[in-house]
């Protein structure tokens, strides 16, 4: 041994710089050029053609002087709400040991080493704030050009004006996540300033209090219908929160940051893959989200003898960690107002309902998906796996029934109306079964099936099919709200009469994917017998 | 092998390593209560306890990767997560960390370099032979089996200077002669005044300590000599992996 004195800072940051720069030589070596160059093509293609479709969606006719209006009111209202849901997003990430990504290698040689971390993190910091700034300006300038095809006002300034709202919105989160997982201020302030400002905006928008912080930035977006200033204040306070968090990254967790970095590399596997299970999982570890050792409620253990499998399920049902009963929750009442509000003429809300609805049911369905993880145990039951299966949705559709109970009494404290208890009943039916039956598909789909015919599809069918695999799902669960979007355009007729004749189809596709779950293996057996050879 | 020979120098008045209350829990588990522990400058202590008594998070909570939920630790006086903790510690897992496009060399080239350690090839080079690793010292050890991988590990975490050195399981995945480098590395190490607090489950190299600490469902239950801890687990020792 030599000397225990700290190096100074040069030392170690000449040390910090040449490790980089012989990792950046060797993986610039490694790269692929003709591989890379196809996939910038390709995704640039790909890019291109959301664009023209969205663009082609949205047409370029002008709206009416009345409906100018709205957007000038409402639209600032909207895109305040975006940035509060960044914000919170961003608070949560960095309570959560992010946004940086670090290598496990960088975590012990590189933070655990006298180096000076902030020093050290000053390089990725920048480079995920640069990266998250320019993608998050390109998006909303492409926004803005896509608002100024409606609304008066130049393309330019429309174009300008995105940029400008994109560059505060990502700036913002990028910011807001690196003050909290430095930190400098206590977790529970910030987290509690970023759910004020999102309940702020929320109640804005519903017109129960004035002028939310968020909707000035919302301005920005809007500027060339509005011609405000105040918005430029967000301008100010995104640079502050990127300058102070890129100044105080060297406070972050190192525990935080350690967990992140074991689970993040897998979780963006998993999404590459399609696998929402292992993305549920590696979610639920990063947020430490564990089930709790005391039970809500006690199982009857006549149920438990008599319907194993549900007892079974209500077992993992009492044992859930009060965040993610909360998450459950919030999804479906929120999911509730939406439908709610694609009542009075929201109609791009039915997909806002229902991905939330799905997301919940994929929590509610935690006992049908231990049971997929486990295909071993799974073989071993002297049952049909089909039978197994579709006797884990049991519990499920209680859970997501109660919950959309809950999410109807609230919709109730908004609106008290007979209509909403009428319609609503009807949509809490088809929205909590049509969840579980999107949950169900995406979850039962991860068990392999061999039948061969993987082997002989072409290119041309293999990408549709898993595009349809992935979008399938959540679409499931869309169907769910179908009753509510008819009600609300029935006209003169009675909407619950409505709705109660749109239910009967939804109930159906429920009992098909319900059919499939129990007699998938047999389907395929069925094929795989089919195919020649 | 001989029982290690310690250097005695001037009686230090700052202990290596200092726990109050240290505790860890993760939602309702405990994982570790109420650690009171004071480990002087230049003592070897050797940890066991069966899998899942807490010998990883204490170590983890020393070495500054885990923060305690509550009570506090010390390193050498100063807080586990400062600069000065940062110099004297270095910290072996149980699982080698280490990047995927180094080389070995460049792995305790840049490691000793940023605790200023820069400039003594011929000791990285001696570490690299003895470890059995020359041939490979210039291939990457993500090409490399467990074994080597830990043999890596280990060259990272004795290339630097430092005066407390954390271990947990070094001798999973070595054959006999890394084995015995790293018993010998250890010996070193403890002859040159570093306090070593070692995690293992081989009853086969507790008498080479000086103090032994058994750790049972997150808190310790014996703190004695090592040479009696043998007595004191009787035909309960713990079995390597």
């Amino acid at each position: 041994m030599t000397t225990l004195d700290v190096p100074p800072p040069d030392i170690t940051r000449g040390a910090v710089a040449d490790l980089r720069h012989t990792r950046q030589r060797r993986r610039l070596g490694d790269t692929q050029w003709g591989e890379l160059a196809y996939r910038v093509y390709t995704t640039a293609f790909f890019c291109l053609v959301i664009v023209i479709m969205i663009s082609g969606a949205i047409g370029d006719d002008p709206v009416s002087p009345s409906a100018v209006v709205d957007i000038a009111e409402l639209g600032p209202k909207w895109a305040g709400l975006l940035l509060s849901l960044v914000i919170l997003g961003g608070v949560r990430s960095g309570s959560r040991g992010g946004p940086l990504a670090l290598e496990a290698a960088d975590v012990q040689h590189l933070l655990l080493s006298p180096a000076d971390r902030t020093t050290t993190l000053r390089r990725p910091t920048l480079g995920l704030l640069g990266y998250g700034i320019f993608t998050g300006t390109a998006v909303m300038a492409v926004t803005g050009s896509f608002i100024s095809q409606r609304v008066p006002g130049g393309t330019a300034e429309f174009v300008w004006a995105g940029a400008l709202f994109g560059a505060v919105l990502t700036a913002t989160m990028f910011g807001s996540a690196l003050l909290t997982c430095s930190r400098l201020l206590p977790r529970w302030l910030l987290i509690g300033t970023a759910w004020i400002l999102l309940a702020w905006s929320v109640a804005d928008i519903a017109d129960r209090v004035p002028g939310s912080p968020t909707s000035l930035a919302g301005d920005l977006l809007f500027w060339p219908m509005r011609r405000g200033t105040p918005g430029l204040a967000w301008v100010a306070v995104a640079i502050v929160l990127v300058v102070v968090g890129t100044l105080t990254v060297g406070g972050l967790s190192i525990e935080a940051a350690r967990r992140r970095t074991q689970l993040v590399g897998q979780l963006r596997f998993a999404v590459t893959q399609q696998d929402l299970r292992s993305v549920v999982l590696l979610r639920r570890q990063l947020a430490s989200e564990v089930p709790r050792n005391r039970r809500w409620f006690p199982v009857p253990a006549l149920v438990a003898r008599k319907w194993p499998i549900f007892g079974r399920d209500l077992h993992s049902v009492s044992h859930w960690p009060l965040i993610r009963i909360a998450r459950v929750t919030v999804l479906v009442c929120g999911a509730a107002l939406a439908a709610r509000a694609m009542f009075s003429g929201t109609t791009p809300l039915l997909v806002v309902a229902g991905a939330a609805t799905f997301i919940a049911a994929t929590d509610a369905t935690e006992g049908l998906s231990q049971e997929v993880d486990h295909p071993t145990l799974l073989e071993s039951y002297p049952m049909a796996q089909g039978d197994v299966l579709l006797r884990h949705l049991v519990a499920p559709c209680v859970v997501m029934a109660l919950a959309g109970c809950l999410g109807l009494a609230v919709t109730y404290a908004f609106d008290p109306s007979t209509e909403v208890l009428r319609v609503g009943a009807i949509g809490l039916l088809t929205a909590s079964l049509s969840a579980v039956a999107g949950a169900a598909i995406s979850i039962v789909s991860q068990i392999e099936v061999d039948t061969g015919s993987d082997v002989l599809m072409t290119p041309e069918v293999a990408g549709p099919r898993l595009v349809i695999r992935t979008v399938w799902p959540p679409l499931v669960a869309v169907a769910g709200f179908l009753p509510v979007l008819v009600a609300a355009n029935v006209g003169s007729g009675d909407p619950a009469s409505a709705a109660a004749v749109t239910a009967l189809p939804v109930l159906m596709l429920v009992a098909a994917v319900f059919g499939w779950v129990r007699f998938r293996d047999n389907i395929h057996a069925s094929m795989a017998e089919a195919m020649p050879g | 092998m001989a029982k290690r020979r310690k250097s005695k120098s001037a009686k230090p008045t700052v202990a290596a390593v200092s726990t109050h209350g240290l505790e860890k829990t993760y939602g309702e588990v405990t994982a570790l209560a109420e650690i009171d522990l004071e480990v002087p400058q230049g003592e070897a202590v050797v940890l066991v306890g069966h899998n899942g008594s807490g010998k990883s998070t204490l170590l983890g909570l020393l070495a500054g990767t885990m923060e305690p939920t509550d009570g506090s630790v010390e390193i050498s006086g100063s807080a586990p997560d400062s600069t000065k903790a940062r110099m004297r510690r270095s910290w072996l897992p149980d699982n080698p960390v280490l990047y995927d496009d180094l080389t070995v060399k460049e792995h305790l080239e840049y490691v000793s370099r940023l605790h200023g350690g820069a400039g003594d090839e011929e000791l990285l080079d001696t570490l690299i032979e003895r470890l059995g690793l020359y041939e490979r010292r210039d291939n990457l050890p993500s090409q490399f089996s467990r074994g080597l991988r830990q043999k890596t590990a280990i060259a990272v975490a004795m290339c630097r200077p430092f005066s407390l050195l954390l271990v947990d399981e070094p001798f999973v995945g070595l054959d006999s002669s890394g084995r015995a480098t790293m018993l010998d590395l250890l010996d070193e190490a403890a002859s040159g005044g570093a306090t070593l607090i070692v995690a293992t489950h081989d009853p086969d190299v507790i008498d080479r300590f000086d103090r032994g600490l058994v750790m049972s469902n997150g808190e310790l239950t014996w703190d004695g000599p090592a040479s009696e801890l043998r007595d004191h687990l009787g035909s309960s020792v713990p079995h390597p992996d």
